[in-house]
């Protein structure tokens, strides 16, 4: 049970624009999955369980169905673990003490920014990179001291990794071929898997005689061939162009939904990260920063390191401390006011955290945080990104308009905004933590 | 501009190509020659009656010929196999294991190629001799291998070194252990550097001459090498013949270096001489 | 230059023995000889009749004759050597020293000078002996038999007579020949009354010896010297300046011009019957006087003896294959069939011999002939007089000066050897330097780290011992002992250790000029000129072609290449000979390209500039495509982008090459540059090869240098070994040197 950390329901409202469900509703409703060898043993098992966090399934409830009819079957038994798994090369500490669990089908996405432990980790995982303490379990079993090979994983590399001298066919092959399995078997699993990929037209040439998505669809049919305990990618993605990258993404998230394989997902890129996970680890520092379903980091992020990291575009951070005016107790913020939440001692200093999403032009009824000065606009066609400042020497906020307000801004206006005050957060300016109304 | 430039390249190339086959052709025109070297200075030895007299006596004249043509044939591809074969796990580790002794190792190796062999040919003979490997093909081989590897380690390890490590890690995790996936996925990956690498050690192989007059002494034994030089020895200098074996010797390396001529360049640039 | 290496190999064999192999046994008998073809055919011949007669098992082993030495030295010790071995005299005196060779039992020496006085043994008093056995048809030849004595002890029997003999053209020289004067004046140019290789210290041996003057005294000391080493000297310059000999004449040369009719006569050995008598009108004769009525000139004589191997001469059946082999019957199927100048009285007269009278013919000139010294000095003497020799005959200098010249040299290389010294203080410090590598070693050992990374290294140690293992042994095993041996002077026999003297006398030029001719820092001066213009010129021109070849719109780029590249795939001592050839003075192709040109043709090995020009030019063929193609492969590598962003940045051609793609180019090439480096460095094939040293050594390098020491002047292998370990320790500094400055340029 990686994700313990349990995180008071006190936001039920599921009007937020985060992508995340949206494709989720649309993967959800595609069709059984048509290859049998690829249905796992067990049912896909939920990402959203049940048994920690209510709240997550209330806040997607379109998601139910389709997936709750797979949960049916025993749910969250483990497939991958690590425990207090230490790393360093030399003096330096790359991984300082994983702790970190997928389950039966469960899409696992390890993010943060380069250099943060996630890569060592998978690669752990991989029994690719040794440990120096903790220990890695597979399949329930401890795999700690075993090579690659006996470890029955497959994996995704980010440079594809592709056997130069084979034929497509040949590499999508490879991996059956060293666990002797019968050609019989070899065949009809690389035509299943070619079909699925739509590969075919490809099986005869070389890897160098492709495109690099193609190369990529190679690269995960290699893995998919293969029938692992758990599927590893390392930034398969990256390598792709933006249009490509964002199709892939898509396919995968479909591919996962329909085969349930168990899958662990590394990536830098947090839309990646939130579109794909059914759980995200977010990293910092050969640190595990926060876990769980994507829309609680999203909605709860444990820390300022998670705010800014995940979400898009970033959250605003403005700094500021605790107040009492008269029996209210405010945060004055970079010419910025907003409500503190109770129970924080006059004069602390607080990180208050605004997503761009959720700030709005200020209505009638509201009571406005302050006046945003725009300096400059980033048009989306359907929405506006607007960049301003609440004082001179303030903080630059982004603002996202929608509709009328974005079609009347112009560079040089000012604008009182307004949030909903459930939807701001709050950060201990010295620990960098959450706080929580108490 | 463009156009001198093209004109000075091609003066160029065309300058070095005639350095370069002239002496070739002035052994061919021996060859032929009915009387071998002319006692009169000649620009174009090439006899007006081209005969194939020296060929003749090289074939002919000798009822070793084939035998030793084969000699050489077996030897330098032995050589070359066995060179390859211990120098490619040997580079390997150097390119992908971090071990003690590897540095040291591998300065060692650089600092043999600098020392004369006039100094161990003698205990080199010795330890031939220990072994009763002397004047066999065996023996042969082993000392010319042992002194191809050390080029062939430079030479592969720096084409390993261009192999990505993904491609090992994807075969392990395809359930490769170490070795299978070496097998089965560097070592072609690595051909073009392990085909040029072999080239360098037949040749060595090929041309040598001095340990094998030493180790040989059955006549059928021989290799070309010192079919060769004894034509043109203290009593002999039966140049003719000499240009003719000088061409026979010549044609399957110059055919060799014709197959790789592509691998040469990547070969050389992968693979140790970089490095 | 090879063949005054090989027989030098052979001494160096000695240092080794190790007796693992099985002696011959029984019935079965082992027969070493070094002759080839017709020889060869007849020897066998014999040898097939006594088996077949006897049922006895002959092995007959045709050993390369370079290595003979070596493999005798090696083998005999060993118990695995031949029964009986074929070799000429002059060896007899090593092999005693050496303790591999028996006298002649008893039985067989038919000892028919009894009741002479040896005091009349001299060879001026052969024909008078050879009278006093008058009528007798029994034995050897006394001149030749005497060659193999050594302490009134005969070793070995004569099996065949070599010395040199006048080859007349009866056709151009109808008439007596009393003296080398009757022999008729040049027809017209390129003609020659006399053909002789006027460049060898053998055939100068003639005029030696016709000066009254020797190569080595009785006594064993330089015997060139004086009045009548001068007046030798004079005598060939004399008929050098005459234009009736040609000049730089070669031994294939000398048999080429005599057979196509340009020289009325020649000079040469039996080896040249075979084809001499295949022309009518061919006479062989004892070689006359210089002049009417002057001293006669003596050749030297070989005697071919068939020698008894250590410990094997009591034996019945070596004995009879002996008798086989070098009495009667066996003497004239040899003369028959082999040509052979069989010095055996019986055959005198005989019948099937009177139609190849040249064979009687040569058996008179060795009975004049002078037997070569076999004293183990005398090959010491040979680079000495052949240096004079061609002194004088380039006009380098007076034959006076010559004469002393030679003598120094002589005494240079056969200087008595450093005193030994005791190897106690050496094994000490080696001692010591073991124990504190050991301390070491276990101090690392015990630290955490170290073991740790001992233990991840252990998977590795997997896939390198093999190869380790057999480098160790068949490189790292010779490499060191063969250091070692720079430690010790004298022959293998005798190994004397002297600690550092040898280095001491190479740095010290062995007390003669720092400076001068054959000091290790004149040759070092050479070499380093040697490899700094070899490599400038490599990679000038391999990088020139290299970037013209990688030219995008070049055409013919793969022709170019193929062919350009061929100079690396031909053998290079193949290449090596053939530029010799084409650097010969008279047919050579560079001369008749000058001539061409209306240039004079050049002596190109008479002079260090031009003999050394040869042998760059010759290595620069030889290692241009190397840097060619390693440039081609750099430039493919370069960054194609960098390049465009110059061209867009506004550069020119020029400004591209000289600020990106030389730049970019410095780091790929250098290691090539190095390698290269080193290989030339130790570049003997060419140097060997083309030049061999000429004019009188002064183009060695370092590394053919340390072969002559080891392998040619006496074979003084400890002196070798410590240049070896010299050009080693200059390599290793100087590449790290090298290595270092280049990382500083292009950091």
């Amino acid at each position: 049970m990686g994700s313990a950390r349990v995180f008071p329901a006190w936001h039920t409202n599921v009007t937020h624009t985060c992508v995340t469900p949206c494709v989720r509703r649309v993967l959800g409703q595609s069709g059984p999955f048509p290859g049998e060898a690829f249905r796992p043993a067990r049912p896909h098992a939920p990402m959203l369980h049940a048994s920690s966090s209510p709240v997550a399934v209330a806040s997607a409830p379109a998601l139910q169905t389709p997936l709750s009819v797979r949960s049916s079957a025993a749910v969250g038994v483990e497939r991958c673990a690590m425990q207090n798994v230490k790393k360093s090369f030399g003096t330096t500490a790359i991984l300082k003490g994983i702790d970190f669990d997928v389950r039966e089908g469960e899409f696992a996405v390890l993010v943060g920014p380069s250099g943060c432990g996630k890569s060592t980790t998978l690669r752990a995982i991989a029994g690719l990179e040794s440990i120096d303490d903790g220990s890695v379990r597979i399949g329930g079993r401890d795999v700690t001291l075993l090579p690659p090979q006996e470890r029955d994983i497959a994996m995704v590399f980010q440079s594809y990794a592709l056997y130069p001298h084979l034929t497509v066919r040949g590499n999508l092959a490879f991996g059956l071929r060293m666990r002797k399995t019968p050609e019989r078997e070899i065949a009809a699993r690389v035509q299943e898997v070619s079909q699925m990929l739509g590969l075919d037209p490809y099986l005869e040439r070389k890897p160098k005689a492709l495109s690099g998505g193609q190369r990529q669809r190679v690269a995960m049919g290699r893995a998919l061939t293969r029938r692992a305990q758990a599927y590893l990618y390392d930034e398969p993605l990256s390598n792709l162009d933006a249009a490509l990258r964002s199709s892939v993404r898509l396919e995968i998230r479909k591919l996962h939904d329909r085969i349930g394989a168990t899958s662990i997902y590394v990536t830098h890129d947090q839309v990646e990260a939130m579109t794909l996970a059914d759980r995200l680890w977010v990293f910092n520092a050969g640190r595990v920063e926060q876990s769980g379903p994507p829309s609680e980091v999203y909605d709860h992020p444990r820390s300022l390191f998670v705010a800014r990291f995940v979400g898009s575009p970033a959250m605003n951070l403005v700094t500021g401390r605790v107040r009492r005016i008269g029996n209210e107790s405010r945060i004055e913020a970079e010419g910025l006011s907003v409500p503190a939440p109770s129970g924080l001692p006059e004069g602390q200093e607080v990180v208050v955290g605004l997503r761009p999403h959720d700030l709005h032009p200020c209505g009638a009824s509201e009571r406005a945080l302050g006046t945003l000065h725009f300096d400059a606009f980033e048009r989306l066609g359907g929405e506006l990104l607007a960049h301003g400042w609440a004082r001179a020497s303030g903080a630059n906020m982004v603002i996202r308009l929608e509709g009328d307000a974005m079609r009347k801004a112009v560079v040089g206006d000012a604008m009182e905004v307004a949030i909903d005050p459930e939807r701001l957060h709050f950060f201990d300016a010295a620990s960098g933590l959450r706080l929580e109304s108490k | 501009m463009k156009h001198l430039e093209a004109i000075a390249a091609h003066a160029l190339a065309i300058a070095a190509t005639v350095f370069a086959l002239y002496p070739l052709f002035w052994v061919f025109g021996l060859a032929l020659s009915p009387t071998g070297l002319s006692s009169d200075a000649r620009m174009w030895p090439l006899s007006s009656s081209p005969s194939l007299a020296n060929a003749r006596a090289l074939v002919e004249g000798n009822p070793h010929f084939w035998t030793q043509l084969g000699n050489s044939l077996v030897i330098s591809f032995a050589t070359a196999t066995v060179a390859i074969v211990l120098a490619l796990p040997a580079s390997y580790a150097l390119a992908r294991f971090s071990f003690l002794g590897a540095k040291a190792g591998l300065r060692t190796m650089l600092w043999t190629q600098m020392f004369p062999g006039v100094a161990s040919a003698v205990p080199l003979y010795a330890i031939l001799q220990t072994l009763g490997l002397l004047d066999s093909r065996l023996g042969l081989v082993l000392v010319y291998a042992t002194t191809a590897i050390p080029f062939a380690v430079l030479q592969l390890k720096g084409a390993f070194e261009t192999i990505p490590v993904e491609l090992e890690e994807a075969a392990w995790v395809d359930g490769a252990s170490r070795l299978r996936a070496f097998i089965t996925v560097v070592l072609p990956a690595a051909r073009p550097a392990i085909a040029v690498t072999f080239l360098f050690a037949f040749m060595s192989a090929w041309n040598e001459f001095i340990l094998a007059a030493t180790l040989l002494s059955r006549e059928s034994a021989f290799t070309m090498p010192v079919v060769l030089q004894r034509l043109v020895g203290e009593h002999a200098a039966r140049w003719g013949v000499f240009a003719a074996g000088a061409l026979v010797v010549s044609i399957p390396v110059i055919a060799l270096f014709y197959v790789a001529q592509k691998s040469l360049v990547a070969g050389l640039t992968a693979g140790g001489v970089k490095g | 230059m090879t063949a005054s290496v090989w027989p030098g190999l052979s001494a160096l064999f000695f240092l080794i023995f190790s007796a693992f192999s099985a002696s011959a046994q029984g019935d079965e008998l082992t027969l070493w000889h070094a002759y080839r073809d017709a020889e060869a055919r007849a020897l066998e011949h014999v040898v097939h009749g006594f088996a077949a007669r006897t049922g006895h098992r002959v092995t007959v082993l045709a050993v390369p004759f370079d290595a003979y030495g070596s493999k005798l030295a090696a083998a005999i010790p060993n118990g695995n050597g031949p029964d009986l071995f074929i070799e000429a005299h002059e060896r007899l005196g090593t092999y005693l020293r050496d303790n591999l060779v028996e006298p002649v039992p008893t039985g067989l020496d038919e000892g028919l000078d009894e009741g002479l006085d040896e005091g009349l043994d001299a060879p001026a008093h052969d024909g008078l002996r050879d009278a006093k056995n008058g009528g007798n048809t029994q034995g050897f030849d006394s001149s030749a038999r005497r060659a193999l004595l050594k302490d009134h002890a005969l070793f070995g029997l004569p099996l065949a007579v070599k010395s040199l003999a006048l080859f007349v053209d009866r056709a151009q020289v109808p008439g007596p020949i009393a003296s080398l004067d009757d022999l008729p004046p040049p027809r017209q140019a390129g003609t020659y009354s006399l053909a002789y290789e006027n460049e060898s210290s053998y055939a100068f041996a003639i005029f030696v010896h016709g000066a009254g003057s020797s190569f080595l005294r009785d006594d064993g000391t330089f015997g060139f010297k004086g009045a009548e080493a001068v007046e030798a000297l004079r005598s060939v310059q004399v008929l050098a300046a005459s234009g009736r000999v040609p000049s730089e004449a070669s031994a294939a040369l000398v048999s080429q011009l005599f057979s196509e009719g340009r020289a009325a006569a020649m000079i040469s050995g039996p080896w040249a019957l075979g084809e001499a008598l295949a022309r009518p009108n061919v006479e062989v004769l004892p070689i006359p006087p210089l002049h009417r009525g002057g001293a006669a000139l003596r050749p030297f004589l070989t005697v071919e003896a068939l020698f008894f191997a250590k410990g094997k001469s009591g034996r019945g059946p070596v004995q009879d294959l002996a008798r086989a082999i070098a009495f009667d019957d066996g003497a004239m199927l040899r003369s028959l069939e082999g040509h052979q100048v069989v010095p055996r009285r019986a055959l005198d007269g005989r019948a099937e011999l009177a139609n190849i009278p040249a064979l009687a013919a040569f058996r008179l000139a060795a009975k004049t002939a002078v037997p070569m010294p076999s004293t183990v000095t005398m090959r010491a003497t040979w680079e000495p007089m052949g240096g004079a020799l061609k002194a004088v005959l380039r006009g380098d200098l007076t034959p006076e000066s010559a004469a002393a010249m030679a003598e120094r040299r002589f005494l240079d290389v056969t200087r008595p050897l450093p005193l030994p010294t005791s190897p106690t203080p050496w094994t000490l410090a080696l001692g010591a330097l073991s124990l504190l590598g050991a301390a070491i070693f276990y101090r690392r050992s015990r630290e955490q780290d170290w073991g740790a990374a001992f233990k991840r290294s252990l998977p590795a140690y997997a896939w390198v011992t093999h190869a380790a293992l057999l480098l160790l042994l068949l490189v790292g095993v010779p490499l060191i002992v063969g250091a070692a041996t720079s430690l010790y002077a004298g022959s293998r026999s005798e190994p004397r250790f002297v600690g550092a003297a040898n280095y001491v006398s190479i740095l010290t030029a062995r007390g003669g000029e720092l400076l001068g001719l054959g000091s290790f820092w004149r040759t070092l001066v050479v070499t380093l000129l040697w490899t700094a213009a070899n490599v400038a010129l490599h990679v000038t021109i391999g990088v020139s072609l290299g970037l013209a070849l990688s030219r995008p719109l070049m055409r013919l780029k793969t022709f170019y290449r193929v062919l350009l590249v061929l100079p690396w795939a031909v053998p290079s001592y193949v290449s090596a000979l053939a530029w010799k050839g084409m650097f010969h003075r008279q047919f050579g192709a560079i001369n008749a390209l000058l001539m061409h040109f209306g240039v004079e043709p050049i002596s190109w090995f008479a002079r260090f500039s031009t003999a050394f020009a040869a042998n760059v030019a010759t290595n620069v063929w030889l290692g241009f495509p190397f840097f060619m193609v390693v440039t081609i492969g750099a430039i493919t590598g370069l960054p194609q982008e960098v390049l465009e962003a110059a061209s867009i940045d506004g550069a020119t051609r020029w400004q591209r090459f000289r600020y990106v793609t030389f730049p970019l180019l410095v780091p790929a090439l250098l290691p090539s540059v190095l390698l290269g480096t080193v290989w030339t460095f130790n570049q003997f094939n060419v140097v060997c090869l083309v030049s061999g040293g000429e004019p009188d050594g002064s183009t060695d390098i370092l590394v053919s240098e340390a072969y002559h020491w080891a392998f040619t002047r006496d074979a003084q292998v400890g002196y070798g070994a410590a240049y070896a370990v010299l050009i080693f320790l200059l390599l290793v500094l100087g590449t790290r040197a090298l290595d270092a400055i280049g990382k500083k340029a292009t950091s």
